[in-house]
């Protein structure tokens, strides 16, 4: 399951990124948790978290350090943002919500219908985020023109 | 003709991509009316006055798909073009869109030239 994951996560940032963002994101080595892993990615000021229910129950959050937000949301309107505003929180809340839209409709494609909750955005510094399920949770780290966003899933069946 | 545009997103931001793909395209001329979700759609829908409605599912207060079950109990909207813009694709959300008068969607995340191309099918 946690390879599926992860290919869906990829298409889904893939997707996002070619189509209305316009950065190559650069992948990393994607982290499937154990039992005392730590949850929480440390680098990140904004994250945006959408819930998942029906046949299974899912949290998908997508954190980012304040310059891969600024960038993200620079490249998304065309306008040069340089702090985190109403229109980058925004933008964290729409980039998490279609993440989870993807994620979403590729386990439709297998038969697992889920609903979507409206996003979430939290920002600031030293907040803590949990996941869902830490034995059934994914954390792929991206790079955005070398600053951090991470997209976590966490599923409890 | 210019065409009237009403856009039903709760997010600004999505609100302002999609204003954008229209003006920088063949709809330039467009009159253009924002909503920031379905209930407040419902307070700015002129069904004399729009050509088209792009709206978003997912909202608060009334969603997308409530939205457009009251505006099609309006008698004089039945000529109005539904197009959805949304997270949601699977086929049985897509079928349920279209039982309810929805004329077409366009799944998030999309191009400025894909929703101009679906537009273009009512409008040119």
């Amino acid at each position: 399951m946690n390879e599926k994951i992860i290919a869906y996560i990829e298409k889904a940032v893939d997707e996002i990124f070619s189509t209305m963002i316009f950065i190559q994101p650069v992948y990393e080595k994607p982290i499937i948790r154990k039992k005392n892993d730590v949850c929480v990615p440390k680098k990140k000021d904004i994250t945006g978290i959408v819930g998942l229910g029906g046949k299974l129950t899912a949290s998908v959050m997508v954190h980012f350090e304040k310059e891969s937000a600024l960038k993200v949301t620079s490249s998304m309107l065309g306008v040069d943002y340089k702090e985190i505003d109403s229109d980058v929180i925004d933008a964290v809340g729409e980039v998490s919500n279609m993440i989870s839209g993807g994620i979403k409709r590729e386990f439709a494609a297998i038969g697992i219908e889920l609903d979507q909750s409206l996003p979430i955005v939290v920002n600031g510094k030293d907040f803590d985020t949990n996941c869902i399920n830490i034995d059934n949770s994914v954390l792929m780290p991206f790079k955005i023109d070398g600053h951090n966003m991470f997209v976590e899933f966490s599923f409890k069946d | 003709m210019p065409i009237n545009i009403l856009v039903v997103d709760d997010s600004a931001v999505m609100r302002k991509i999609i204003i954008k793909a229209i003006k920088d395209g063949i709809f330039s001329d467009a009159s253009i009316t924002e909503a920031s979700d379905g209930a407040d759609g419902l307070k700015v829908f002129d069904p004399n006055k729009m050509d088209l409605i792009l709206a978003d599912w997912n909202m608060p207060n009334l969603n997308g798909l409530e939205f457009v079950k009251k505006v099609r109990e309006i008698k004089t909207s039945k000529k109005i073009v539904i197009i959805m813009i949304t997270t949601e694709g699977s086929a049985a959300k897509m079928e349920e869109a279209m039982n309810n008068e929805v004329d077409n969607y366009i799944t998030k995340p999309f191009t400025s030239a894909q929703l101009e191309q679906k537009i273009s099918k009512y409008f040119l």
